[in-house]
């Protein structure tokens, strides 16, 4: 459906154990949280979400898009590939997310695991 | 070095669409409170917001200099440096943090030690690609405000593997990585 806009933010807060290895606090190599956010507009394609999905190998495949969204809900560790499986490069522990645009020039997306996972993904064109 | 590090990390989508809201009559006798049809984004209901918090501990309390976030310390400033006069030096100002970039491939670092974790900000107007491979391919790119971030899979993604420019004019970016 056209006219959908995905509005998405990601960010870090970088920390540091003080000394006597008490409290943590903001590192101070950055002295920040940092944080991006941006709302994207969606072509005349559609969105396609999955809630939960049990994977055991590299079967997840989004093809074409702009945006990708993927959580690893529970399970091994989530690896994420841009170029048709070739490469893995992205790793996602359980409860972390990835969220990024994605360039024309990506084919495919594929989501993987070395053992089982549930993830979730959404991904936009 | 640090006694220890970690990074609280923080994920949030939220997908909507336009939906038209149609106009409203209200004519009175001294004054019109009509309203005419506007359009609205609202929340996908089917979808809501997503996302969440982690915490990623394997980063190295050994980084491999100060360099490793863009931003630098806002505190790391020397006395001895500041010799002038304290409100034309620009000592007291924050780093700004940001690297210019272009549509010529600019490499975070040169280190080949393993990627535990990567952020990067645009700070500019111009949209920017991110490589991870070396300056071969660019798979993601970033608009104006945005930001991305990641852990590398295994020993696949190296520090120096991760390169960034425009596809055209030049733009600005804050980033952090870590091994």
């Amino acid at each position: 459906m056209a006219n959908e806009i995905i509005t998405y933010s990601n960010g870090c807060s970088p920390q540091e154990l003080e000394a006597t290895g008490v409290r943590w606090y903001r590192d101070s190599d950055i002295g920040k949280k940092l944080s991006g956010k941006a709302n994207i507009a969606m072509g005349s394609g559609s969105l396609v979400y999955v809630a939960s999905k049990l994977i055991t190998s590299n079967e997840s495949v989004l093809s074409a898009k702009d945006f990708i969204f993927v959580r690893n809900i529970s399970g091994s560790d989530v690896k994420v590939s841009f170029d048709n499986g070739a490469n893995f490069l992205i790793a996602l522990s359980s409860g972390e997310s990835f969220a990024s645009e994605l360039d024309s020039s990506v084919a495919n997306v594929i989501i993987g695991t070395d053992g089982t996972s549930e993830i979730e993904y959404l991904s936009g064109t | 070095m640090a006694q220890d590090r970690r990074i609280t990390m923080h994920t949030s989508v939220l997908a909507t669409e336009q939906s038209v809201y149609p106009s409203v009559p209200g004519a009175l006798e001294e004054y019109d409170i009509g309203r005419a049809s506007y359009n609205k984004n609202v929340i996908k209901s089917s979808i809501g917001r997503l996302g969440g918090n982690s915490l990623l501990t394997d980063i190295s309390a050994s980084q491999w200099g100060d360099g490793w976030s863009s931003s630098g310390a806002s505190f790391d400033l020397e006395w001895e440096d500041i010799d002038g006069v304290w409100n034309l030096m620009g000592a007291w100002e924050n780093e700004s943090g940001s690297i210019s970039i272009t549509t010529t491939a600019y490499q975070l670092l040169s280190n080949g030690s393993d990627l535990q974790f990567c952020y990067i900000k645009n700070l500019g107007s111009e949209g920017i690609k991110i490589s991870l491979d070396g300056n071969l391919t660019y798979p993601l790119q970033i608009s104006s405000g945005a930001s991305t971030m990641f852990r590398g899979y295994s020993v696949n993604l190296k520090l120096n593997e991760v390169y960034v420019k425009t596809a055209s004019g030049t733009s600005e970016i804050e980033y952090l990585i870590g091994s």
